[in-house]
């Protein structure tokens, strides 16, 4: 198990996360949202123990993970800025690797390179940003880690080989019983790959939660009206986000929304449709205090 | 324990293995570069027959040599080698510790199953093994070289330890020092730069110390054999691991200067080879501290390491202790450069500073912080950063200016506390009269004392000497600044009954003062000590001459002389018969000088110095004419000697005697003169060696009066008393001429220098100076002068718009002649210079003394 206890890592004056707890189960994936600079690289660094938190500590199997060298052999960080030395080759760094990680397995890394097709004589450097990746995602693997940290991991691969990716991990958990934590931007594949997720706002964990409640937990009802209507018109009704389009209305909601469609079918609307939000529909309305209005930029 | 579980521990095992692998480049240049530059001259010589049969095999037969190396013990490679091998362990610390500098390696290195501690150790381990392998290895194969040339001993064991060692710590101290400042820095161009820094600004802030005491210490003198005054040297040297190696060289020259004799390699005097080969303390001291330096640098660095936040990674002046290094470096820089200049001008300029302490120090502090805020500023580009640091520019400025505070007060009254006089056992005071002939330093003489066996050094226990070397040296402490005097020193040594020996000098600011003191030191009985050295006879003779083996320099050694300089003569590959001797004196009638030089103009190009020639020279080699000397002048008073208006019969002067067979340019340095370019010169001029004669050089000559009957009895009639030719006119400036005035004038020409301040000139320097001056103007034909002498001095004058007085009336002209007297103290004296031209073409230098001018009118 990971376990985030009140970290806070500061940059001389710029705190860049503040007292951060969560948990990441065994067999288990976690996924770390937030926006640009939120503070998710800055979080899984301090986690793989590469940042000296300011506050609070990060524990692995309840042992603390900075400058740990018995826990570190069992965590690998893949970093989203990846390094291979100069006239590397995925040869040589599974050698490496297999130098500071006792279970590394060749025979997992003989089989993860012919599953992502790669040569494992050539020189990294000459590989593309995607093969890069799939190389790194081969490694960590082949190092066969209790616990895993991914940043971006999933950039620059293509749709086939995400997938690849993506059951790559939910069989290694399942086998391993290990922990991932994976930061992305892309929320659609987290919502299908992780089991739990939190959102990073504003040096905070706003969100942390399974993704099974985050659908559970809102809703979208779609109004049409044979008139045209406005936000007065929805003054008594309890939303978390309203969108009006004369007669058309979009209306976001927290939690149970029984009483509330109730008051809505008190203002007569000639239809009301209930949808799912998807993760990424969730987090945009979390994060809806950052709105811009665009309109104004190029003026 | 711990050291089983770490090499049980496979990461770490094949980290080490890793890290060895990683560097082998520089320690396998390091090799070659060594055994390039030591091992392979060995066995090129060794190999070559020639040497092997005629220099090996002697060497051998003779037992002067058990240990060959060649370049004279590697002196002149090896501060080379030092640097080579500081910077191959810094290469080496640079490249283990790259990862450190960029952002996507550390993610990896940093995250990986090992720690910190063990990174850095395995780093170091890896760069400290190969740093011994490329230093052992090619001094090791020149041991079995030497091993299979001269057959085992142990000085060659002793040799290849040191080498070694010196070379190993070298490189030791370079890595560690790299490996430190990787901690604290945030880029590969910051840790180049603080590595350098670092390395460096100690020695710069220990220089500029020792520079300030030297300077603003009043009463400070450099007295090499105090331990006191040795410190500084020895943490200058040390605080840097470019410097901290001693040269064998040093060791080489120690044999002369009296320290036990540890010479390890080659060694010319058989016979004195020592049976034990010490590997003394002085030796192998800063090797042994520099171990210790960098294991502590080591400790230091890993501390830091461990604490190092690897978000500063690829980041430049985000560390604070590597921005306070470079700003240090900075500030020290800077007050190199500004407290020389300000100390220079506070002591010794007659400029806007002199002695104006306040403004000196202001400047100072404010310079120190514009050069430290912009160091800083260029490092962190950040203001608030800046401000940050400035507490260390504080600490630093605070530092200096109490360290030059304390300085400039003598350590606040207490380094010139004098002791208790009834402590004292001797005193020992500096001689200056005016004319240098018995310049004595009791600071030089005991320096070259305790150094050397050959050297002299005078003290008196008489009391009344005590006494006017206490109540001068109260007095010339105490003495006010005067800007319109000239600087003069007053030297003090003094002993105690407890061994304790205080060395003082003091500059002088007031002329009547150093007057005085001049005169009254003269007058006392501790310049009867002082004379009886200088003319002792068995201190005149030259010392012992060493062999002379082709291919090897050597020294002469030093040894006393007449006038109590210290002579030491370095002769390299020049020849093998040359003879450098003190062997008497020359006598000259007093007026000697021989002008008879044509000057040709332009057109002409033949020689400037066909007829230079000396009259009345007799060569004197007498022994009992020192000791007649001696009696004699111990008679005469200060006024006797210095300010007598009589005419003297004649004057004795130095003779030396160089071999006619040197015929190349050298390096003698006698004195404050040097020959190399005068022998040169008339050789070339002349194209006769033989000619050239050194007696011509004789700057320093004893004027012998007709009261010194012992000297005179001696001298008997062999020497003409008077010159024969008639004087024909005379000629001297309307008006005095200052010291300043003189110097002023003699900036082109140098016979009106200081020198001919002092009448010394009488048997004197009047005409080399004068060729010389031609000489030089000789390429460069836009100033070459043309005339004779007489037009000359008439012209030197008129340029420096000093009218000149011409006597043609050849009576008056006797009269000024036999008024002038070739040699006089001008302290406040109103006379004049006059230039005293006789009818067979010869000129002399007189003084026509204040009583006496009315001759002039």
């Amino acid at each position: 198990m990971i376990e985030f206890k009140h970290v806070t890592k500061k940059f001389d004056d710029f705190t860049a996360v503040e007292d951060i707890s969560f948990k990441v189960e065994p067999s288990s994936i976690y996924g770390l949202i937030g926006y640009n600079g939120a503070g998710k690289t800055t979080l899984l660094k301090t986690a793989a123990g590469i940042y000296r938190p300011e506050n609070g500590e990060v524990l692995m199997d309840g042992q603390n993970t900075f400058n740990n060298n018995d826990i570190r052999k069992l965590m690998f960080y893949i970093p989203d800025d990846l390094y291979f030395p100069m006239n590397s080759t995925p040869k040589s760094m599974a050698k490496f690797y297999a130098d500071y990680y006792p279970n590394f397995s060749f025979k997992t890394f003989d089989n993860l390179i012919e599953l992502f097709g790669l040569d494992k004589k050539k020189k990294i450097r000459g590989f593309s940003k995607g093969m890069q990746r799939q190389t790194e995602i081969v490694l960590a693997l082949a190092s066969k880690p209790q616990f895993l940290l991914l940043d971006e991991t999933f950039d620059g691969l293509d749709p086939q080989k995400r997938e690849i990716t993506k059951k790559l991990f939910v069989e290694y958990i399942a086998e391993k019983e290990a922990s991932i934590i994976i930061s992305s931007h892309n929320l659609v594949e987290l919502s299908n790959l992780c089991d739990n997720a939190g959102l990073i706002n504003g040096k905070h964990l706003t969100m942390d939660c399974s993704v099974y409640d985050i659908s559970q937990n809102y809703s979208k009802l779609r109004l049409i009206f044979d008139r045209d209507v406005t936000p007065e018109d929805f003054k008594d009704i309890k939303y978390k986000s309203l969108d009006i389009d004369g007669k058309i209305v979009m209306m976001v909601f927290e939690g149970d929304a029984t009483e509330e469609k109730q008051k809505l079918n008190a203002l007569l609307p000639v239809a009301i449709d209930e949808y799912q939000l998807t993760m990424e529909e969730v987090f945009l309305n979390e994060m809806e205090d950052k709105k811009y209005d665009i309109t104004k930029v190029f003026e | 324990m711990t050291s089983q579980r770490y090499l049980n521990d496979n990461a770490n095992v094949k980290d080490f293995l890793r890290s060895l692998a990683k560097v082998w480049i520089f320690p396998a240049i390091a090799f070659f570069v060594l055994s390039s530059e030591f091992l392979i001259p060995v066995i090129e010589y060794i190999s070559d027959k020639k040497t092997s049969l005629e220099g090996i095999e002697w060497l051998k037969a003779n037992h002067v040599i058990s240990y060959f190396g060649v370049s004279d013990f590697y002196n002149e490679i090896l501060q080379l080698m030092v640097i080579g091998m500081v910077l191959c362990g810094m290469l080496i610390a640079l490249t283990h510790f790259s990862f450190a500098f960029k952002k996507n390696s550390v993610n990896v290195f940093f995250s990986m199953g090992i720690t910190r501690t063990r990174l850095y150790v395995n780093r170091i381990l890896a760069g400290t093994c190969e740093l011994f392998v490329a230093s052992f290895l090619p001094f090791f194969l020149i041991f079995i070289v030497n091993v299979s040339t001269f057959g085992y001993h142990k000085h060659q064991v002793a040799v290849m330890f040191y080498y070694t060692i010196a070379m190993f710590v070298s490189g030791v101290a370079g890595m560690a020092i790299t490996a430190f400042v990787s901690a604290i820095s945030g880029s590969r161009i910051e840790a180049i730069l603080t590595s350098f820094t670092t390395s460096t600004v100690f020695i710069l802030l220990v220089s500029e110390f020792t520079f300030i005491r030297t300077t603003l210490l009043k009463g400070y003198v450099q007295v090499s054999s105090l331990s006191k005054t040795t410190f500084l040297e020895i943490l200058g040297t040390m605080s840097s691991p470019w410097t901290f190696v001693k040269n064998l060289g040093e060791v080489k020259e120690a044999k002369y200067s009296g320290d036990p004799i540890n010479i390890m390699g080659r060694e010319v005097l058989g016979n004195k080879v020592p049976q034990d080969l010490v590997l003394d303390s002085g030796l192998l001291f800063p090797i042994f501290a520099w171990v210790l330096i960098s294991a502590a640098i080591i400790v230091a660095g890993l501390y830091l390491f461990n604490k190092r936040k690897a978000e500063n990674a690829n980041s430049f002046g985000k560390f604070y202790l590597s921005s306070a290094i470079n700003g240090a470096f900075a500030f020290a820089v800077c007050i190199e450069c500004v407290s020389e200049s300000l100390c220079n001008a506070y002591n010794h300029d007659n400029g806007f500073f002199r002695h104006k302490a306040f403004l000196c120090l202001a400047i100072f502090v404010i310079l120190s912080f514009i050069a430290f805020f912009l160091a800083e500023l260029v490092l962190r580009r950040n203001i608030k950063s800046v401000v940050k640091m400035l507490p260390v520019w504080a600490v630093l400025a605070v530092g200096s200016v109490l360290i030059t505070i304390s300085v400039g007060t003598g350590y606040f009254g207490t380094f010139n506390k004098l002791p208790d006089r009834k402590e004292i056992k001797s005193v020992s005071m500096n001689v200056s009269d005016p004319r240098g002939i018995f310049n004595y330093s009791a600071v030089d003489a005991y320096n070259t004392n305790i150094s050397n066996e050959n050297q002299y050094f005078c003290e008196s226990d008489n009391p009344e000497d005590i006494k006017l070397c206490l109540d001068y040296f109260e007095k010339i402490k105490n003495s006010k600044y005067d800007s319109e005097s000239s600087l003069m020193y007053a030297e003090f040594i003094i002993k105690t009954k407890d061994g304790e020996v205080m060395a003082r000098r003091f500059p002088v600011y007031s002329d009547e003062l150093m007057h005085q003191y001049g005169k009254d030191v003269i007058n006392s009985n501790f310049f009867d000590v002082v004379m009886a050295n200088i003319l002792d006879p068995d201190k005149s003779e030259i010392g012992e001459e060493y062999q002379y083996i082709e291919g090897m320099d050597y020294y002469l050694p030093a040894y006393n002389s007449f006038d109590g300089e210290n002579y030491t003569s370095y002769y390299g590959d020049y020849g093998d018969e040359y003879i450098y001797n003190i062997k008497g004196f020359h006598y000259f009638a007093p007026s000697l000088l021989a002008d008879g030089i044509e000057i040709y103009g332009n057109d002409n190009n033949e020689g400037y110095y066909d007829t230079i020639k000396m009259v009345d020279e007799y060569v004197i080699q007498d022994k009992e004419l020192l000791k007649a000397l001696y009696n004699d002048l111990s008679k005469m008073t200060y006024d006797e000697l210095f300010l007598n208006p009589s005419k003297p019969l004649g004057a004795l002067a130095l003779y030396r005697n160089v071999a006619d067979n040197v015929t190349d340019s050298y390096i003698f340095n006698y004195g404050y003169l040097s020959w190399s370019r005068e022998i040169d010169e008339l050789e070339v001029k002349t194209g006769e060696e033989k000619q050239f004669n050194v007696s011509l050089m004789g700057r320093k000559c004893i004027l012998i009066y007709p009261q010194m009957t012992e000297t005179l009895k001696i001298l008997g009639n062999s020497v003409p008393s008077k010159h024969t030719a008639n004087v024909k006119e005379v000629f001297y400036a309307d008006k005095k001429l200052s010291i300043d005035g003189i110097d002023s004038v003699g900036e082109r020409y140098n016979m009106f220098s200081y020198n001919s301040v002092h009448p010394d000139m009488f048997v004197s320097n009047v005409d080399s100076k004068f060729n010389y001056d031609i000489y030089l103007k000789e390429n460069d034909s836009s100033i070459r002068q043309s005339g004779n002498y007489t037009e000359f001095v008439n012209m030197m004058y008129s340029q420096e718009n000093v009218k000149v007085i011409n006597v043609n009336d050849s009576a008056k002209a006797q009269k000024i002649a036999d008024k002038s007297v070739p040699v006089y103290d001008t302290y406040k004296d109103d006379g004049r210079y006059v230039f005293i031209v006789y009818d067979d073409g010869s000129v002399v230098k007189g003084y026509v003394p204040e009583a006496a001018i009315s001759v002039l009118k």
